[in-house]
């Protein structure tokens, strides 16, 4: 399962009513093969922000028992049964993890997983202490309401924390040496998270990459656009250097581009005639197309040759992807750009 | 202009798309840390979850932002039910604060290009995070305020979204306190900036969160 949903043999989206327990296997499953140093961070990350919970993590000690979904009568006379989604247990300490990745957490759950886990183990003549720590995306809404009567018992973590936690490990691993096994396991641990939009913090990879202009682009001549684009970016201004077919491929040379490109979120398209002063080509045209709630803006593609911007227009209204209105406005302010709004309309004959 | 193949271009495009995804994702990784770090140690606790503001006739986005709830302030939830509380911080925008009329109203907003706030230029260049706190100076039309002050939680977020994170706007901002209420008056009471690549690490993050809370005014 693993596997196939990093390697998008499995669309995780079709399992949708499990992907949570799918996410929370794989992430929590993961304790269970790596050494005790990744857990401990986590613990101690969460001792770090718990002050209260301090004394009761500090009986943490190497590697846990851990059990996935344990079913225990409910402390609760409406319900029969309660499933937390892992408890770890060190001697007189368990630790149950409640995992939600969209879905909201509920105090009443967490309480009722925290005493029925306290009933079973106090059965079992085994467990003293019982902290319960909610995972989600975010803090619930309530956290702080409730953070008087549940702060002796209740620990938050994000995944996000978890995803630091493991990369941070790993990292601190690395200087030492690790295993290749770990640090495959551990790479893909964080692929998997980063699949559901959980990423550990950091922005130095970004920094190291840089952003993706080339240093021989030239500055976009639409002023706003580069003053828009971020961290000082112009959008690269690329001319297409090679020669575009007669008009009846032209179509198909844009589709492909459109679909071969990364731009199934570009739902903007922006044209305009570069003027011969600026090109050196007369009757230059310029595509562009907009990414939106993205930073990119327009991404401007010049067609060598002299297709009209009607032309250009009608090319894309055909193309699947592009099906676009007529509705032609300025998208710039005093630059000769046409945007064009993505509405659905007939195709042209 | 140097000329590169179709190809080139594709490959220039997608890593544009993900580098540009990818630094979305870290700002609002940086966010909810330092909003996690704010409401652990120092009581600041978010209105919502950090959001991005695009600029209006472009997709590109200006701003992110996080608010805080505005210091003292409550939100009134006449409409919900405790019990059945939602995870959805969205609904917030369609609730009322009610604040004191000297309450602080605590923000940190990342802001990828635009202007440096007056008193603080040269101490950043975008992308530079600006946090701070606005003040109510008052209403418009000069008439007394009321003690408590009640504000839409969505028209108080307008206030930093469309007044504070416009370049075309300068303090004193106007905005409405809710729909049909009175123009109030909010200036910049205290800012400061620092550049977005002074974020490296976690302790970074602390530091600010640090900075944060004494201009706010509350103690770890």
């Amino acid at each position: 399962m693993f596997q196939a949903i990093l390697f998008h043999k499995l669309d995780e989206s079709l399992l949708w009513k499990h992907e949570e327990d799918i996410l929370t296997s794989d992430v929590f499953g993961a304790f269970k093969y790596l050494p005790a140093a990744y857990l401990n961070a986590w613990i101690v990350r969460l001792r770090e922000r718990h002050p209260l919970l301090k004394p009761a993590f500090e009986m943490v000690c190497g590697l846990p028992d851990v059990k996935f979904w344990p079913q225990f009568h409910a402390a609760k006379e409406s319900r029969e049964t309660c499933e937390p989604d892992v408890v770890l247990t060190w001697g007189n300490l368990a630790v149950v993890i409640e995992a939600k990745l969209e879905s909201h957490l509920e105090v009443q759950q967490l309480q009722v997983e925290r005493e029925s886990t306290k009933q079973a183990s106090m059965a079992g003549g085994l467990v003293a202490e019982v902290i319960v720590v909610a995972v989600g995306r975010h803090r619930p809404a309530w956290w702080l309401h409730q953070r008087q009567s549940t702060e002796h018992w209740l620990a938050f973590s994000s995944w996000g924390t978890l995803a630091d936690v493991f990369h941070a490990t790993l990292a601190e691993r690395r200087a030492i040496g690790v295993e290749p096994e770990e640090a495959a396991l551990v790479d893909d641990i964080l692929v998997r998270l980063k699949i559901r939009g959980v990423e550990p913090f950091g922005f130095g990879s970004l920094a190291r990459r840089g952003p993706p202009s080339r240093p021989h682009f030239v500055p976009c001549e639409a002023d706003r656009s580069t003053s828009v684009f971020p961290i000082h970016t112009s959008a690269p201004q690329v001319r297409l250097a090679e020669y575009w077919p007669p008009i009846t491929n032209l179509r198909m040379s844009l589709l492909d581009l459109a679909k071969r490109a990364p731009v199934h979120e570009m739902t903007q398209l922006v044209i305009r005639k570069s003027p011969q002063c600026t090109s050196g080509f007369p009757g230059l045209v310029e595509v562009g197309r907009g990414v939106p709630k993205r930073f990119a803006q327009v991404w401007s593609l010049e067609l060598k040759g002299s297709p009209t911007i009607e032309y250009c227009i009608s090319a894309w209204r055909i193309a699947p992807d592009g099906r676009l209105a007529k509705v032609w406005q300025p998208l710039v302010r005093g630059v000769r750009s046409v945007g064009v709004r993505r509405a659905r309309t007939k195709e042209p004959t | 202009m140097a000329e590169i193949t179709v190809k080139e271009i594709q490959e220039e495009l997608r890593r544009g798309i993900e580098f540009y995804r990818e630094l979305d994702g870290q700002i609002l990784a940086f966010l909810n840390r330092l909003a996690e770090t704010l409401e652990d140690k120092y009581e600041l606790v978010r209105l919502k979850k950090p959001f991005a503001k695009d600029l209006r006739q472009s997709s590109v986005v200006q701003s992110y932002l996080l608010l805080m709830k505005p210091t003292g302030a409550e939100i009134e939830s006449d409409e919900v039910d405790d019990d059945a509380e939602t995870e959805d911080e969205d609904e917030v925008d369609t609730r009322d604060l009610a604040f004191a009329p000297d309450a602080k109203l605590p923000y940190v907003v990342v802001q990828m290009f635009g202007r440096v706030p007056k008193g603080a230029e040269g101490t950043a260049t975008p992308p530079f995070i600006q946090y701070g706190t606005l003040a109510v100076m008052g209403r418009k039309d000069g008439k007394e305020l009321q003690n408590p002050l009640r504000m839409r939680a969505g028209y108080y977020s307008g206030v930093f979204r469309n007044r504070m994170c416009n370049p075309r706007s300068s303090p004193p901002y106007t905005h409405k306190a809710h729909k049909g209420g009175p123009t109030l008056k909010f200036m910049e009471q205290s800012t400061a900036v620092q550049p977005l690549g002074s974020i490296r690490a976690e302790s970074d993050i602390e530091e600010l969160a640090k900075k944060v809370a004494e201009l706010v005014g509350t103690q770890a």
